[in-house]
């Protein structure tokens, strides 16, 4: 039965691995741009009076940049441009003959992506700057737990809000430009660039309503210190998000299912 | 009961202007795709299902194999409603776009094969049994290691038909499967069809401008156009429903001057004249007195227009 699913996970790995080339390439670029925001924070601790910065020293900093880099790389698939293109090439047609449901299809497809992703591309690059920087270690193995389960929860986040913005933008005809304009958002307000707790508290507590922080500023806190009263509250949120964008992706779904079956593929 | 069943079924696509914040008249127009078109196909039936290009033959199959809603109408496929059951449905049918491979374009086609081995949960000597029959007919061997990027048209062809046909389907929709394939591949596909046909009883429907798939496989044709069931019987029936024309091909020994009445199409190079007749209203006789009252007949045949002539000649008809 399980077979079935772990199929379209296995072929959306192998598809990332045809190309050996793009790993080493991916690998590089995501050290270098762990380095590179290590060093800018490095050098901004060194030279600022304080060695706590909105409550958080330099080994938080440091340790919150390269994980979120870790996350953001995972996360960050074009799962919403391959979801326009397959409609608007109509390659739709090839997935909807086979006995699986659709959206399962490309999640499972974009989980197989990423985990190549993880395997390939970003674990070695992790595991290099494990060595050049100093890293905080997790404060127990619950810790450990509960941040993986709140990356899973952000991964699925993220890839319904993703599902979603590429219908939109198939209904717009511009699924390129409003997946720029995604990624901009989530590179802004989702941790994925500056820590969040380095925002002016004004603008933090408007980014805490929003629900892009949840794929990387969530996961990251409970990580570096979080009591277990803080953890749950902050899974439950992310529950929320996940469920909301679920429903929002299952509507968008519907919408594109009935254009199809109407206008045809 | 037959395999399938199409009641009146009807297809209507509402095409708008394209979007654009400026234009005011947003009101769209319809396009009759399929318009109330009913059969029924048999097991084990091959179906030549034919018409021109925007004739609404991709759209049936769409319908048939559950992608598309018809906007009214009942289509049964094995018991099954197709696009009220689309996953049960797909279980029970192959399908191949000519156009468009179903195999991953990067990878080896073996692990498209797996893939769809694991999606359909086809278990290992199924599997086995279907590869070594493929393998028989095509020598797929020596493909399956190779990127489907590197595969040849007909190459690709070849291991398309094979993956639809992996999960031992009892339908299989082929929809212009012979397209710009050479001529000893198009045969070689042709001969594949017919013999999962006779060998397996799976029931095939294909849509095709080539004629000759029509000829070599199908003894039923279904043609339709703009939409609309024009015919639905043997090839042979065909002929006599549609046409009562002859070709007529005459050398004679002096140039060929003479003006015949009734004779559509005259086609006349010094001694060779070729003619189209009308058996309804012009007589093969009559046609040759004509001539050799005047002239000397070296050589004269007679033809029945062929498959793709009477098509031709029909189409013409419609267009005008």
């Amino acid at each position: 039965m399980f077979g079935k699913y772990f199929s379209v996970l296995e072929i959306g790995y192998r598809q990332s691995v045809a190309y050996k080339g793009d790993f080493i390439i991916g690998s590089i670029s995501t050290l270098f741009r762990m380095m590179i925001l290590a060093y800018i924070w490095t050098a901004v601790y060194q030279n600022a009076n304080t060695t706590v910065i909105n409550g958080r020293g330099l080994i938080e900093t440091i340790t919150y940049i390269i994980l979120a880099q870790l996350i953001w790389s995972v996360l960050n698939t074009n799962l919403e441009v391959l979801l326009g293109f397959k409609i608007k090439k109509g390659e739709i047609t090839r997935d909807l003959i086979k006995p699986i449901n659709f959206p399962l299809l490309i999640f499972l497809d974009n989980l197989g992506f990423s985990l190549f992703i993880l395997l390939v591309q970003t674990m070695p690059a992790f595991v290099i700057a494990c060595f050049m920087f100093d890293i905080q270690t997790p404060a127990s193995i619950l810790h450990i737990l509960f941040t993986l389960l709140s990356i899973i929860l952000a991964f699925f986040i993220y890839a319904s809000f993703s599902f979603t913005i590429g219908i939109i933008g198939f209904w717009a005809q511009n699924v390129w430009g409003i997946s720029l304009l995604k990624k901009l958002i989530f590179n802004t307000f989702s941790g994925s660039l500056v820590p969040l707790f380095l925002y002016p508290p004004m603008i933090q507590k408007w980014i805490y309503l929003l629900p892009f922080k949840e794929i990387i500023n969530t996961p990251l806190v409970i990580y570096l210190d979080a009591d277990l009263q803080m953890i749950l509250s902050l899974l439950g949120r992310q529950l929320f998000w996940a469920v909301t964008f679920f429903i929002l992706s299952q509507i968008s779904w519907m919408y594109l299912k009935r254009k199809i079956e109407i206008l045809g593929g | 009961m037959s395999l399938i069943e199409v009641k009146n079924i009807t297809k209507v696509y509402k095409i708008k202007p394209s979007k654009n914040i400026f234009s005011l008249n947003k009101s769209a127009t319809k396009v009759n795709a399929v318009d109330d078109i009913s059969f029924k196909i048999n097991r084990g039936e091959i179906i030549g299902y034919i018409g021109k290009n925007g004739a609404g033959k991709s759209t049936t199959i769409k319908i048939l194999s559950g992608i598309l809603l018809p906007t009214s109408g009942v289509v049964t496929v094995d018991g099954i409603v197709p696009y009220k059951n689309r996953i049960k449905n797909a279980r029970k049918i192959g399908v191949v776009f000519g156009q468009r491979s179903q195999l991953y374009w990067d990878l080896p086609v073996i692990d498209s094969f797996c893939f769809l081995r694991k999606l359909y949960q086809v278990d290992h000597d199924t599997y086995q049994q279907n590869m070594n029959y493929f393998d028989e007919f095509f020598s797929l061997q020596d493909l399956l290691d190779r990127p489907v990027r590197k595969l040849s048209l007909g190459q690709r062809m070849k291991c398309d038909l094979c993956a639809a046909l992996l999960h031992s389907p009892e339908i299989l929709y082929l929809d212009e499967p012979t397209i710009g394939l050479d001529i000893l591949t198009k045969n070689n596909v042709r001969e594949f069809i017919k013999k999962i046909n006779q060998e397996k009883k799976i029931t095939v429907m294909l849509t095709t401008h080539d004629i000759e798939d029509i000829e070599h496989l199908s003894s039923r044709i279904i043609l339709i156009d703009q939409g609309k069931k024009m015919y639905d019987g043997p090839i042979t029936g065909i002929q006599k429903h549609l046409t009562r024309k002859r070709l007529i091909k005459v050398v004679t020994e002096k140039p060929f001057t003479q003006v015949l009445e009734n004779i559509e199409q005259p086609n006349i190079k010094e001694c060779h004249a070729n003619f189209v007749i009308d058996l309804d209203q012009n007589s093969i006789p009559n046609v040759i007195n004509a001539i050799s009252g005047s002239n000397v007949i070296k050589d004269i045949t007679v033809q029945e227009p062929n498959l793709e002539q009477i098509l031709f000649h029909y189409y013409q008809q419609i267009e005008k």
